[in-house]
Protein backbone atom coordinates (compact mmCIF):
# COMPACT_ATOMS: atom_id res chain seq x y z
CA UNK A 1 0.00 0.00 0.00
CA UNK A 2 0.96 3.62 -0.54
CA UNK A 3 1.55 5.64 2.63
CA UNK A 4 1.52 9.44 2.41
CA UNK A 5 2.86 11.30 5.45
CA UNK A 6 1.73 14.85 4.85
CA UNK A 7 3.87 16.61 7.46
CA UNK A 8 7.15 15.21 6.18
CA UNK A 9 6.02 15.41 2.55
CA UNK A 10 7.00 11.72 2.37
CA UNK A 11 5.49 8.82 0.43
CA UNK A 12 6.30 5.16 1.10
CA UNK A 13 5.26 1.86 -0.47
CA UNK A 14 4.92 -0.99 1.99
CA UNK A 15 3.12 -4.22 2.71
CA UNK A 16 1.23 -4.15 6.00
CA UNK A 17 -1.44 -6.21 7.78
CA UNK A 18 -3.28 -4.96 10.86
CA UNK A 19 -4.89 -1.90 12.36
CA UNK A 20 -4.11 1.74 11.62
CA UNK A 21 -2.83 2.09 15.18
CA UNK A 22 -0.25 -0.63 14.60
CA UNK A 23 0.74 1.00 11.32
CA UNK A 24 1.40 4.31 13.10
CA UNK A 25 3.51 2.48 15.67
CA UNK A 26 5.54 0.88 12.88
CA UNK A 27 6.03 4.24 11.19
CA UNK A 28 6.93 5.96 14.46
CA UNK A 29 4.11 8.49 14.12
CA UNK A 30 2.43 9.90 17.26
CA UNK A 31 -1.34 9.17 16.86
CA UNK A 32 -2.11 12.43 18.67
CA UNK A 33 -0.67 14.44 15.78
CA UNK A 34 -2.43 12.87 12.76
CA UNK A 35 -5.75 11.88 11.25
CA UNK A 36 -5.85 8.67 9.25
CA UNK A 37 -7.46 8.65 5.80
CA UNK A 38 -7.97 5.23 4.21
CA UNK A 39 -8.69 5.47 0.46
CA UNK A 40 -10.20 8.92 0.95
CA UNK A 41 -12.25 8.09 4.06
CA UNK A 42 -11.48 9.16 7.61
CA UNK A 43 -11.03 6.13 9.89
CA UNK A 44 -10.07 5.43 13.52
CA UNK A 45 -6.91 3.80 14.83
CA UNK A 46 -8.88 0.61 15.60
CA UNK A 47 -9.83 0.06 11.93
CA UNK A 48 -7.99 -2.54 9.87
CA UNK A 49 -6.02 -1.15 6.95
CA UNK A 50 -4.80 -4.47 5.47
CA UNK A 51 -6.63 -4.06 2.14
CA UNK A 52 -6.12 -0.30 1.74
CA UNK A 53 -4.63 1.01 -1.48
CA UNK A 54 -3.65 4.31 0.05
CA UNK A 55 -3.23 5.57 3.61
CA UNK A 56 -2.80 9.29 4.09
CA UNK A 57 -1.71 10.73 7.44
CA UNK A 58 -2.98 14.29 7.77
CA UNK A 59 -1.03 16.50 10.16
CA UNK A 60 -3.32 18.16 12.69
CA UNK A 61 -0.73 20.66 13.94
CA UNK A 62 -1.62 24.34 13.57
CA UNK A 63 0.53 26.49 11.40
CA UNK A 64 0.68 29.54 13.67
CA UNK B 1 -15.08 0.58 14.23
CA UNK B 2 -18.71 1.62 14.81
CA UNK B 3 -20.10 4.89 16.10
CA UNK B 4 -20.95 4.79 19.81
CA UNK B 5 -24.41 6.24 19.03
CA UNK B 6 -25.42 4.30 15.88
CA UNK B 7 -24.28 1.45 13.62
CA UNK B 8 -22.39 3.59 11.11
CA UNK B 9 -18.64 3.56 10.55
CA UNK B 10 -16.82 5.85 13.00
CA UNK B 11 -14.72 8.68 11.60
CA UNK B 12 -13.37 9.83 14.95
CA UNK B 13 -12.10 8.15 18.09
CA UNK B 14 -12.41 9.50 21.65
CA UNK B 15 -15.33 10.11 21.37
CA UNK B 16 -16.03 7.36 18.83
CA UNK B 17 -18.54 8.87 16.40
CA UNK B 18 -19.75 8.63 12.80
CA UNK B 19 -19.72 11.68 10.55
CA UNK B 20 -23.18 13.01 11.47
CA UNK B 21 -22.80 12.44 15.19
CA UNK B 22 -19.33 13.97 15.11
CA UNK B 23 -20.73 17.13 13.46
CA UNK B 24 -23.41 17.38 16.17
CA UNK B 25 -20.86 16.79 18.94
CA UNK B 26 -18.40 19.36 17.57
CA UNK B 27 -20.93 22.12 16.85
CA UNK B 28 -22.53 21.63 20.27
CA UNK B 29 -19.12 21.93 21.91
CA UNK B 30 -18.55 25.30 20.22
CA UNK B 31 -22.10 26.52 20.91
CA UNK B 32 -21.78 25.50 24.57
CA UNK B 33 -18.51 27.47 24.90
CA UNK B 34 -20.16 30.55 23.35
CA UNK B 35 -23.10 30.24 25.73
CA UNK B 36 -21.29 29.24 28.94
CA UNK B 37 -18.73 32.05 28.71
CA UNK B 38 -21.10 34.62 27.09
CA UNK B 39 -18.75 35.06 24.14
CA UNK B 40 -21.29 36.63 21.82
CA UNK B 41 -24.65 38.35 21.60
CA UNK B 42 -26.75 37.72 18.49
CA UNK B 43 -26.42 41.40 17.54
CA UNK B 44 -22.59 41.40 17.75
CA UNK B 45 -20.57 42.44 14.73
CA UNK B 46 -17.60 40.04 14.71
CA UNK B 47 -14.25 40.28 12.97
CA UNK B 48 -12.59 36.87 12.61
CA UNK B 49 -8.78 36.92 12.54
CA UNK B 50 -7.94 34.44 9.78
CA UNK B 51 -4.61 32.79 9.01
CA UNK B 52 -5.86 30.46 6.30
CA UNK B 53 -5.52 27.41 8.51
CA UNK B 54 -8.19 24.97 9.59
CA UNK B 55 -8.80 26.68 12.93
CA UNK B 56 -9.64 30.21 11.85
CA UNK B 57 -11.61 29.06 8.80
CA UNK B 58 -13.63 26.71 11.02
CA UNK B 59 -14.44 29.64 13.34
CA UNK B 60 -15.45 31.74 10.34
CA UNK B 61 -17.59 28.92 8.94
CA UNK B 62 -19.32 28.14 12.25
CA UNK B 63 -20.01 31.71 13.36
CA UNK B 64 -21.58 32.42 9.98
CA UNK B 65 -23.56 29.18 10.23
CA UNK B 66 -24.76 30.13 13.73
CA UNK B 67 -26.12 33.39 12.27
CA UNK B 68 -23.53 35.96 13.39
CA UNK B 69 -22.47 38.93 11.27
CA UNK B 70 -18.83 38.08 10.38
CA UNK B 71 -15.98 39.79 8.54
CA UNK B 72 -12.61 38.09 7.89
CA UNK B 73 -9.37 39.95 8.59
CA UNK B 74 -5.97 38.57 7.59
CA UNK B 75 -2.59 39.94 8.62
CA UNK B 76 -0.02 39.56 5.87
CA UNK B 77 3.34 39.36 7.66
CA UNK B 78 5.17 38.98 4.37
CA UNK B 79 6.56 35.46 4.61
CA UNK B 80 7.53 34.30 1.15
CA UNK B 81 6.10 31.02 -0.17
CA UNK B 82 3.82 30.80 2.89
CA UNK B 83 1.49 33.72 3.50
CA UNK B 84 1.00 34.54 -0.18
CA UNK B 85 -0.40 31.03 -0.76
CA UNK B 86 -2.69 31.07 2.28
CA UNK B 87 -4.07 34.50 1.35
CA UNK B 88 -5.33 33.00 -1.92
CA UNK B 89 -7.01 30.15 0.01
CA UNK B 90 -8.71 32.64 2.34
CA UNK B 91 -9.87 34.82 -0.55
CA UNK B 92 -11.40 31.76 -2.22
CA UNK B 93 -13.11 30.61 0.97
CA UNK B 94 -14.59 34.06 1.66
CA UNK B 95 -15.80 34.41 -1.93
CA UNK B 96 -17.53 31.03 -1.78
CA UNK B 97 -19.19 31.88 1.56
CA UNK B 98 -19.99 35.49 0.71
CA UNK B 99 -17.90 36.90 3.57
CA UNK B 100 -16.16 40.31 3.47
CA UNK B 101 -12.37 39.76 3.46
CA UNK B 102 -9.78 42.38 4.49
CA UNK B 103 -5.97 42.19 4.43
CA UNK B 104 -3.54 44.31 6.50
CA UNK B 105 0.15 44.04 5.59
CA UNK B 106 3.25 44.41 7.82
CA UNK B 107 5.05 46.02 4.88
CA UNK B 108 2.52 48.83 4.60
CA UNK B 109 2.22 49.34 8.36
CA UNK B 110 5.86 49.01 9.49
CA UNK B 111 7.82 49.49 6.25
CA UNK B 112 9.21 45.92 6.32
CA UNK B 113 7.95 42.42 5.74
CA UNK B 114 8.74 39.85 8.47
CA UNK B 115 11.32 38.28 6.13
CA UNK B 116 13.11 41.64 5.89
CA UNK B 117 13.39 42.14 9.66
CA UNK B 118 16.96 41.34 10.76
CA UNK B 119 16.31 39.25 13.88
CA UNK B 120 18.48 36.38 15.03
CA UNK B 121 16.64 33.33 16.39
CA UNK B 122 12.90 33.49 16.99
CA UNK B 123 10.80 36.03 15.11
CA UNK B 124 7.65 34.89 16.92
CA UNK B 125 7.74 37.59 19.64
CA UNK B 126 8.17 40.39 17.11
CA UNK B 127 5.55 38.93 14.77
CA UNK B 128 3.02 38.27 17.56
CA UNK B 129 3.33 41.78 18.99
CA UNK B 130 2.89 43.53 15.64
CA UNK B 131 0.03 41.19 14.67
CA UNK B 132 -1.88 41.79 17.91
CA UNK B 133 -1.50 45.56 17.57
CA UNK B 134 -2.66 45.61 13.94
CA UNK B 135 -5.53 43.31 14.71
CA UNK B 136 -6.80 45.59 17.44
CA UNK B 137 -6.29 48.66 15.27
CA UNK B 138 -8.28 47.30 12.35
CA UNK B 139 -10.95 45.72 14.56
CA UNK B 140 -12.09 49.15 15.74
CA UNK B 141 -15.82 49.42 15.14
CA UNK B 142 -16.44 45.71 15.68
CA UNK B 143 -17.87 44.28 18.90
CA UNK B 144 -15.56 41.25 19.15
CA UNK B 145 -12.45 39.73 17.58
CA UNK B 146 -12.79 35.95 17.16
CA UNK B 147 -9.66 33.87 16.80
CA UNK B 148 -9.05 30.21 15.99
CA UNK B 149 -7.12 29.40 19.19
CA UNK B 150 -7.82 25.81 20.17
CA UNK B 151 -7.34 23.52 23.17
CA UNK B 152 -3.82 22.63 22.01
CA UNK B 153 -2.73 26.28 21.58
CA UNK B 154 -4.21 27.23 24.92
CA UNK B 155 -2.93 24.28 26.96
CA UNK B 156 0.53 24.90 25.47
CA UNK B 157 0.26 28.56 26.54
CA UNK B 158 -0.72 27.52 30.07
CA UNK B 159 2.32 25.25 30.40
CA UNK B 160 4.65 27.85 28.87
CA UNK B 161 3.40 30.48 31.30
CA UNK B 162 3.84 28.09 34.22
CA UNK B 163 7.37 27.20 33.14
CA UNK B 164 8.25 30.89 32.88
CA UNK B 165 6.16 31.96 35.92
CA UNK B 166 4.34 34.54 33.82
CA UNK B 167 1.48 35.16 36.22
CA UNK B 168 0.21 38.19 34.32
CA UNK B 169 -0.34 35.96 31.28
CA UNK B 170 -1.85 33.12 33.34
CA UNK B 171 -4.36 35.70 34.48
CA UNK B 172 -5.67 35.85 30.89
CA UNK B 173 -6.79 32.20 30.80
CA UNK B 174 -10.23 31.53 29.36
CA UNK B 175 -12.08 31.88 26.05
CA UNK B 176 -12.85 35.61 26.42
CA UNK B 177 -10.56 38.52 27.20
CA UNK B 178 -11.39 41.14 29.80
CA UNK B 179 -13.10 44.35 28.76
CA UNK B 180 -10.37 46.97 28.60
CA UNK B 181 -10.52 50.53 27.33
CA UNK B 182 -9.00 50.80 23.87
CA UNK B 183 -9.07 47.06 23.19
CA UNK B 184 -11.68 45.15 21.23
CA UNK B 185 -12.63 42.08 23.27
CA UNK B 186 -11.19 38.81 21.95
CA UNK B 187 -13.05 35.52 21.96
CA UNK B 188 -11.89 31.96 21.30
CA UNK B 189 -14.91 29.80 20.34
CA UNK B 190 -12.70 26.72 19.73
CA UNK B 191 -11.07 26.99 23.19
CA UNK B 192 -12.05 23.45 24.25
CA UNK B 193 -11.71 21.81 20.79
CA UNK B 194 -8.51 19.90 20.10
CA UNK B 195 -6.55 20.32 16.89
CA UNK B 196 -7.49 16.78 15.99
CA UNK B 197 -11.21 17.49 16.34
CA UNK B 198 -10.93 20.69 14.30
CA UNK B 199 -8.93 18.95 11.59
CA UNK B 200 -11.52 16.17 11.39
CA UNK B 201 -14.36 18.70 11.20
CA UNK B 202 -12.70 20.79 8.51
CA UNK B 203 -11.72 17.70 6.50
CA UNK B 204 -15.26 16.27 6.62
CA UNK B 205 -16.78 19.66 5.76
CA UNK B 206 -14.34 20.17 2.90
CA UNK B 207 -12.83 23.30 4.49
CA UNK B 208 -9.38 22.09 3.64
CA UNK B 209 -6.62 24.41 2.57
CA UNK B 210 -3.08 23.84 1.44
CA UNK B 211 -1.99 25.23 4.76
CA UNK B 212 1.51 24.44 5.90
CA UNK B 213 3.34 25.21 9.12
CA UNK B 214 4.87 28.69 9.41
CA UNK B 215 8.54 28.37 8.35
CA UNK B 216 9.59 30.22 11.52
CA UNK B 217 7.54 27.99 13.89
CA UNK B 218 10.31 25.48 14.59
CA UNK B 219 12.34 28.17 16.34
CA UNK B 220 9.68 28.65 18.96
CA UNK B 221 9.52 27.45 22.56
CA UNK B 222 5.92 26.52 21.85
CA UNK B 223 7.03 23.71 19.55
CA UNK B 224 8.89 22.10 22.43
CA UNK B 225 5.90 22.37 24.79
CA UNK B 226 3.60 20.98 22.08
CA UNK B 227 5.75 17.88 21.83
CA UNK B 228 5.72 17.41 25.62
CA UNK B 229 1.91 17.57 25.73
CA UNK B 230 1.41 15.24 22.78
CA UNK B 231 3.68 12.59 24.31
CA UNK B 232 1.19 12.25 27.16
CA UNK B 233 -0.79 8.97 26.92
CA UNK B 234 -4.20 10.57 27.50
CA UNK B 235 -3.20 13.82 25.79
CA UNK B 236 -6.72 15.06 24.94
CA UNK B 237 -7.97 14.67 28.51
CA UNK B 238 -4.85 16.25 30.01
CA UNK B 239 -5.25 19.29 27.76
CA UNK B 240 -8.85 19.79 28.92
CA UNK B 241 -7.74 19.43 32.55
CA UNK B 242 -4.99 22.01 32.07
CA UNK B 243 -7.47 24.47 30.56
CA UNK B 244 -10.09 24.04 33.26
CA UNK B 245 -7.47 24.31 36.02
CA UNK B 246 -5.96 27.45 34.49
CA UNK B 247 -9.38 29.14 34.34
CA UNK B 248 -9.95 28.24 38.00
CA UNK B 249 -6.51 29.57 38.99
CA UNK B 250 -6.81 32.76 36.90
CA UNK B 251 -9.53 34.13 39.17
CA UNK B 252 -7.11 34.04 42.09
CA UNK B 253 -4.29 35.84 40.31
CA UNK B 254 -3.90 39.55 40.61
CA UNK B 255 -3.53 41.45 37.38
CA UNK B 256 -0.50 43.63 37.82
CA UNK B 257 -0.22 45.55 34.59
CA UNK B 258 -2.87 47.54 32.79
CA UNK B 259 -2.65 49.62 29.65
CA UNK B 260 -3.33 53.11 30.93
CA UNK B 261 -1.50 55.24 28.37
CA UNK B 262 -1.86 55.90 24.65
CA UNK B 263 1.16 55.31 22.39
CA UNK B 264 2.40 58.67 21.09
CA UNK B 265 3.01 57.10 17.65
CA UNK B 266 0.06 54.84 16.84
CA UNK B 267 -2.40 55.89 19.61
CA UNK B 268 -2.88 52.26 20.67
CA UNK B 269 -3.41 51.63 24.38
CA UNK B 270 -0.15 50.75 26.14
CA UNK B 271 1.32 50.26 29.60
CA UNK B 272 4.33 52.38 28.58
CA UNK B 273 4.17 56.15 28.93
CA UNK B 274 5.65 56.92 25.51
CA UNK B 275 5.73 54.26 22.78
CA UNK B 276 3.89 50.93 22.71
CA UNK B 277 5.79 47.63 22.40
CA UNK B 278 4.83 47.19 18.74
CA UNK B 279 6.12 50.66 17.72
CA UNK B 280 9.22 50.15 19.82
CA UNK B 281 9.98 46.81 18.14
CA UNK B 282 9.30 48.26 14.67
CA UNK B 283 11.65 51.20 15.45
CA UNK B 284 14.46 48.86 16.49
CA UNK B 285 14.37 47.24 13.05
CA UNK B 286 14.70 50.50 11.06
Amino acid sequence: MKIIIEKDNRTEELSFKGTAKKLLEQLGVNPETVLIVRDGQLITGQDVVTDAKEIKLLSVVSGG
Amino acid sequence: MHCSKCAKQAVFQDPTLCKQHFFSYFEKKVKDTIKQFSLLKKSDNVVVAVSGGKDSLTVLYLLQKFGYDVTALAIDEGIENYRDNTLEDMKKFCNEHNIVFKIVAFKKETGKTLDQVPIEGSRCTYCGTIRRTLLNKYAKGFDKIATGHNADDESQAVLMNFFKAQTSLLHRAGPISEKKKGFVQKIKPLYFCTEKEIMAFSFLKGIQTNFVECPYAHFSYRGLVRDILNKETSAAKRKQQLLKSSIAIAHHLEQKETASFLCIKCKSPTKNEQVCKACSLAEEQV
